[in-house]
């Protein structure tokens, strides 16, 4: 593969060394990231998207100033269009790790100045989307559209090596930030169109080889699981896929994966059962892929509904106790709080309204109602095939107790478009569509929404959220919008002339905390400067 | 992935491509989606028409685009050798595997791969062996089988709705003259109900009715200069702290600024505060209200009144 552009100048380079050094990050800092980093795709290994830092807050927010815009630039050697920034960045050292489908940036986290660029040659695969990279060390991992997973030198971004991790003649794709744990790359793959099984690989960062790979569905009769379907052939093409970056709790070595739907999509009769361990939170020992416990949020799912939405990790007191949690926003409109060392529920609710679902199992789990899945005629489904919540991340802060989540109250009909004893791919669809978009904050002890801040545009942007009592958000009109993380109230905005795309981060750096969040082809930072500033 | 927006945006139809119609498909989805196309089939003169672009530009670039005559043949030795084991839709039967979701076939580019496998001998349904079977019917048959993969993917010519016609008539009309309220903006005898059973297609009935108007009941189209906004628009009244309230269509609102043009075609951006006051008036309320209690029966059933509206 072919690096097309290095260093740009002596010049820029000697700029750059000033307050920058392209040195990478270790694991001792991956379990601690300091507030000078975000080193990974959702800052730490929580899930929780929380900073501390508190020099842009509830008080000063008003004052936030541009600091640099970053368009993206495919060079002259890119091979496809970037598109859109739906990944999360990586800031280390001073220096911003930015993606796209076969592309990686390295950005000076200053000033926004390109300091290197690497496209991939691509050989096919969907470029709908690329959510980031992760980094150990001096190296950099990312996934291609067509099915690689690429490590890259974050010095000079020259290619380290590339391994093959799923097969485009099945028509998997690679848009997955992965994760470092350990010494374990975690990558996970996609894709839905034919009926093949979803899994999670780990990969050894010094050479590429492939350590473990865990298959969401069962392979064979007999295994965990094959009991909730009704032959080998179906789970064996029974879909699952890993859609989203893993969290982890270093205390327990347990990994949370959430999965992602059953295939075929929408025509099930031919995978009747539960379908395991489709759009399910399951836990995983990071060093074997050998699972600790799973938790279906989405049990025989036929409306799309993956559960990949991020496992949020925290402390919290449950009657009185403290309890290590995990909490997700899950697609189908319900949230959960497990105990995360044994993935018992303690929390089963809605954050928005739906009517597919009879109620909880004795697990917590949802009770589809039959009458809501897909019929020949149409069935009037709330949430619609987007979901009440999508890939853009949730963000919980411990302060406020709030586990925010940008929520859709949609409605579709959901049709049976292939009636056979044996659908493939899809069989069906929804269509039509009319919905709200709310902003939700949900009391994680009991489930209940305390506040909901409403769209009027619609917005399904990632958040963010901050000691200062500020929540990040994209707003209904292509804007970044603050919230009092408290209350909702909309503080302060910034138009960005596209909807934001992603989930914004935050950091510090020279003593100034910064803001960046993408919004289409543009990467946006903003800072609170100092309250003198002036520079000779 | 998360898709989820991926899966909302997927192309409507596997295109069916000609020569000519092939290249304005490339041209629309080049920057995403470059094409491979088939090799030259033997011994014709000219492109093979062909079809089977995946969506969203899935699979490898040299995913193979089938040749539709070739398929054609290819269905003939399917329906001789093939069916009775390996099914109509080639997904299998009691006595032969799904082969559509054979590694073989996934893999093979015009009999690459599925000519070596037949010519191991693969006993067919006519008692010979597929070793017996000529090139051409081969890459016939793989033509055949791609068309098979491709009627898995969403906008393939299977992809489609089927019978939505299922309520009661009666039990509909019931419904639109009482509990639905219809009736207090509609008449079956006026626009846009008069005649709408022989003007529009009964699964279109059933969405117009569930989701009129413009997605997400804002000012859409209408919204713009020129011509007036539908019926259907969302109307908005500012009324600020002191001077007069301003009312149109709402072009946007977030919570800083709400936006709308009003009756004589001007644009007004205000922005909010506690002392302006918005209200927002949609037409189609009712109908987003509906969605909350309405139950598919009564989906079904006024479809099937309304489709009688002739």
């Amino acid at each position: 593969m072919k690096r097309v552009a290095l260093l740009a100048c002596a010049i820029v380079c000697a700029a750059v060394l000033v307050g920058t050094a392209q040195t990478g990050v270790d694991s001792a800092k991956m379990l601690k990231p300091g507030t000078d980093s975000w080193p990974s795709y959702n800052g730490d290994y929580s899930g929780r998207r929380f900073s501390t830092l508190t020099k842009i807050n509830d008080s000063n927010v008003n004052s936030l100033s541009l600091a640099w815009v970053y368009r993206l630039n495919p060079g002259a050697g890119g091979t496809t269009n970037p598109g859109a920034i739906k990944g999360t960045p990586l800031q280390v050292n001073g220096v911003m790790y930015l993606t796209a489908p076969d592309h990686v940036w390295a950005l000076d986290a200053r000033t926004g100045r390109e300091i290197w660029h690497f496209a991939w040659q691509s050989k096919g695969g969907i470029h709908i989307g690329n959510r980031g990279a992760a980094i150990l060390g001096d190296y950099l991992f990312f996934e291609t559209p067509d099915c690689n997973l690429v490590s890259l030198n974050i010095k000079d971004g020259r290619e380290r090596w590339h391994k093959e991790i799923c097969d485009l003649d099945q028509f998997y794709y690679g848009s997955v930030a992965p994760v470092v744990i350990k010494n374990h790359v975690i990558a996970g793959v996609s894709g839905d169109d034919l009926d093949v099984p979803g899994y999670l690989q780990a990969h050894d960062p010094e050479t590429g080889e492939l350590q473990w790979r865990w298959y969401v569905v069962p392979q064979k009769k007999g295994e965990p699981g094959s009991e909730t379907w009704p032959n080998e052939d179906a789970m064996r093409h029974g879909g699952g896929m890993t859609w989203q970056a893993v969290t982890y709790d270093p205390e327990l070595n347990q990994m949370y994966v959430t999965t992602g739907n059953p295939q075929p999509v929408i025509a099930h009769v031919n995978r009747a059962g539960a379908n395991l361990f489709t759009a399910s939170i399951v836990s995983l020992n990071p060093d074997t892929g050998k699972m600790n416990w799973y938790f279906q949020s989405s049990p025989h799912d036929t409306h799309d509904w993956d559960s990949t939405q991020t496992a949020v990790l925290f402390d919290g007191t449950i009657n009185g106790q403290t309890r290590k949690l995990v909490a997700q926003a899950a697609r189908n409109g319900h949230f959960f709080v497990l105990d995360r060392t044994n993935g018992t529920a303690i929390v089963s609710s809605e954050y928005v309204k739906t009517n597919w679902a009879k109620g909880y199992d004795e697990k917590g789990q949802p009770v589809p109602n039959p009458e809501k899945h897909p019929q020949i005629a149409g069935a009037l489904v709330s949430p619609n095939q987007g979901g009440a919540a999508n890939w853009p991340p949730p963000t919980f802060n411990p302060q406020t107790g709030l586990f925010y989540v940008n929520a859709n109250r949609a409605f579709s009909v959901y049709y049976i478009y292939d009636p056979g004893d044996n659908p493939q791919g899809w069989g069906g669809t929804d269509r039509g569509g009319w919905g709200e978009s709310m902003l939700q904050a949900v009391d994680y002890k009991t489930g209940r929404v305390k506040w909901s801040h409403r769209w009027e545009g619609g917005s399904r942007a990632g958040l963010l959220s901050t000691a200062g009592n500020l929540l990040f958000s994209g707003g209904a009109s292509s804007d970044l919008v603050a919230l009092n993380a408290t209350t909702g109230d909309a503080l302060w905005h910034a138009g960005l002339n596209a909807s934001v795309s992603n989930g914004a981060i935050t950091y510090e750096l020279d003593g100034l905390q910064y803001v960046v969040v993408g919004a289409g082809d543009t990467l946006w930072s903003f800072v609170m400067n100092e309250r003198s500033s002036a520079r000779r | 992935m998360i898709r989820g927006m991926v899966n909302a945006l997927v192309s409507r139809a596997l295109l069916i491509t000609s020569a000519v119609g092939l290249a304005t498909t490339v041209a629309v989805l080049a920057a995403q989606v470059p094409q491979t196309q088939p090799p030259p089939a033997g011994g014709r003169g000219g492109a093979p028409q062909t079809r089977g672009l995946p969506p969203m530009g899935a699979g490898p670039k040299d995913v193979p685009l089938v040749e539709i005559e070739s398929a054609e043949r290819g269905k003939k030795v399917w329906a001789t050798e093939c069916i009775t084991c390996h099914g109509t839709q080639a997904r299998g039967t009691d006595n032969g595997p799904n082969v559509v979701r054979s590694m073989v076939v996934l893999r093979d580019r015009y009999g690459s791969q599925l000519g070596p496998y037949l010519k191991k001998g693969h006993k067919m349904q006519s008692g010979a062996s597929a070793a017996t079977l000529t090139d051409t019917q081969i890459r016939d048959l793989a033509n055949f089988l791609r068309d098979r993969v491709n009627d898995s993917l969403r906008g393939s010519p299977l992809f489609q709705a089927q019978n939505v016609l299922v309520g009661d008539a009666k039990a509909g009309a019931d419904y639109f003259n009482g509990a639905g309220n219809c009736t207090t903006c509609h008449s079956p005898t006026s626009a846009p109900l008069a005649g709408i059973g022989s003007r529009v297609e009964p699964i279109d009935i059933q969405q117009r009715f569930l989701f009129p108007g413009p997605q997400g009941g804002r000012g859409g189209r209408g919204a713009r200069a020129g011509g007036p906004p539908p019926a259907s628009a969302v109307k908005v009244t500012v009324t600020p702290a002191s001077g007069a309230a301003v009312s149109g269509v709402l072009i946007a609102m977030d919570d800083f600024n709400v936006t709308l043009r009003d009756a004589s075609g001007e644009y007004h951006t205000i922005r909010r505060g506690p002392s302006v006051k918005v209200v927002k008036d949609d037409p189609l309320a009712a109908h987003h209200a509906l969605l909350e209690t309405i139950t598919d029966k009564q989906i079904h059933d006024v479809v099937a009144y309304l489709e009688t509206l002739k």
